[in-house]
């Protein structure tokens, strides 16, 4: 087989690109060439071949991973990500009392494990959060299961965050909002 | 740290434990560094027990304390006691008030 | 790496890996969701991510690096903490498979030029590749077939036909991941491809 070989009245290097396209737009003179759409059938055999590779060696794998991955979340849990320093008023100038602002969104998190139907994605803090005691505007994005009362939910869910914010947040929160970032039919939130 | 620091890094890291509300004492790593300027210090990581970060100054012991807490203890009142229960340890071990105390919350739980 | 011994008075070991409950908890979430608690620093939820794609990350590695010596393993982990790094600046959440899989590949090239060290990836097209291949099991004969083929590629050749046909990426991203030009990249593929159709089996 040489560069120029055709089949049909095409190259293979015609014949790949109509198919990395998905043979869209249509080409009636490649698909109306018997030679080049044997090729052509040919080639998309191979590619699911190809993509069976994948599928075989991963499924094979899938058992045996367990110790590489558990030493990639060993290191990523001393390198997790802190966010933001959120200074506690105090009086005392030889001290400096911190909540992270991981600390915080975690804390959202786990509020929203414990409503039914709702995942809490991610927490937002705006505004004056370096200083301490400073006005924070809070946005709460959640994925909520469209199967149930979703407004409720969030209120809820709201609520909670509220109280919670006011005995663990050095801040004055300014405004709440939790907001509905997707709706999920059936299927995973 | 030297032996005397790492003592007094022990018997603060037990009282930061005796906070109500505190549950777990996490030792400065290099995720942390941001807490320890100077670049010499960084090496000096606490062992044998003691998870509170003790550097003594000729102003003043610096300390750092790095907490997990539970969410049913205020956080803003709790990191205060962990300070005041930091400052009264400290000044007893180490003869006199320390200059610069430090506690940060990572994690409510 | 050192290890960090937490202290706490509760039982409970905070250094060991999460709960299983916990993973459980999240493990139906969508990727979405996945990425957007990682993002906020969840590594629960990465944990569960990882999991989700680590396996075909690692075989698409392991298929572009073309034989093992647990290279495929060190790029998938090299991978895996990067993505970490960067988890927070993914731009379509919904697609998060396909960008784990372009970082793969990144290290996986990383480690295909380090064989060649006074080479350019593009320069070393035809050199053969005679180092014992690894041996991929499917109940398919011709994905075996093709296996054995595609990793008696040479390096070049290999990477880039993995990273088009099994990867699915554009030329574009090719290009940008072995930094040769995009016209080169097609005329690699080409040829690629043109030894990999003479050599399956049955072809005329």
């Amino acid at each position: 087989m040489t560069d120029d070989e055709r089949f049909g009245a095409f190259t293979l290097e015609e014949l790949s690109d109509y198919l990395d396209t998905d043979r869209t737009p249509a080409r009636p003179d490649i698909d109306g060439d018997p030679e080049a759409a044997a090729a052509l059938v040919r080639l998309e055999s191979l590619r699911t071949a190809s993509r069976d590779l994948l599928d075989a060696e991963a499924a094979e794998a899938a058992g045996a991973d367990a110790g590489w991955i558990a030493s990639v979340l060993a290191s990523v849990r001393t390198t997790a990500h802190a966010g933001r320093d959120i200074p506690v008023p105090d009086d005392d100038p030889a001290s400096t009392l911190v909540v992270t602002e991981g600390a915080l969104r975690g804390l959202v998190r786990a509020l929203g494990d414990e409503v039914p139907g709702v995942v809490v994605r991610r927490t937002r803090f705006t505004g004056d959060v370096g200083t301490a005691g400073g006005s924070v505007d809070v946005e709460v994005s959640i994925a909520a299961s469209a199967d149930g009362p979703v407004h409720l939910r969030a209120e809820a869910l709201r609520s909670i965050i509220e109280d919670a914010l006011a005995a663990h947040a050095p801040f004055v929160v300014r405004s709440l909002v939790v907001r509905v970032a997707d709706l999920i039919e059936g299927g995973r939130p | 740290m030297t032996d005397d620091v790492r003592s007094v890094s022990r018997g603060l890291t037990a009282v930061v434990l005796g906070v109500p509300g505190v549950r777990s004492v996490l030792p400065p790593g290099p995720n942390l560094a941001t807490l320890v300027r100077d670049v010499h210090s960084v090496l000096d990581l606490p062992r044998d027990g003691g998870a509170v970060l003790v550097q003594d100054r000729r102003e003043g012991a610096r300390i750092r304390v790095v907490v997990t807490t539970d969410r049913r203890v205020p956080t803003l009142g709790l990191v205060r006691s962990v300070r005041d229960a930091v400052v009264a340890e400290g000044t007893a071990l180490l003869g006199r008030r320390p200059s610069d105390v430090t506690v940060r919350v990572v994690e409510i739980d | 790496m050192t290890t960090t011994a937490i202290v706490t008075r509760e039982p409970k070991k905070i250094d060991e890996e999460p709960t299983l409950s916990d993973a459980d908890a999240l493990a139906s979430l969508s990727d979405a969701s996945l990425v957007a608690r990682s993002a906020d620093g969840d590594t629960v939820a990465f944990g569960v991510l990882i999991r989700r794609y680590g396996p075909h990350m690692r075989a698409y590695a392991a298929r572009i690096l073309g034989h093992g010596d647990g290279e495929a393993e060190d790029a998938v982990q090299e991978a895996a903490l990067q993505a970490w790094q960067r988890i927070d600046r993914v731009d379509d959440p919904d697609r998060v498979r396909n960008w784990l899989f372009r970082i793969a590949a990144n290290k996986a090239l990383d480690r295909l030029r380090r064989r060649h060290p006074h080479l350019d990836l593009e320069a070393v097209v035809d050199s053969a590749d005679d180092r014992p291949v690894d041996e991929v099991v499917s109940t398919r004969l011709q994905v075996q077939e093709l296996a054995r083929i595609v990793q008696a590629l040479p390096d070049a050749h290999r990477a880039v036909w993995v990273m088009r046909e099994i990867g699915g990426a554009s030329y574009a991203e090719i290009a940008e991941a072995t930094g040769m030009p995009q016209a080169t990249v097609r005329g690699v593929l080409a040829r690629a491809r043109r030894r990999v159709l003479e050599q399956m089996e049955g072809w005329r």
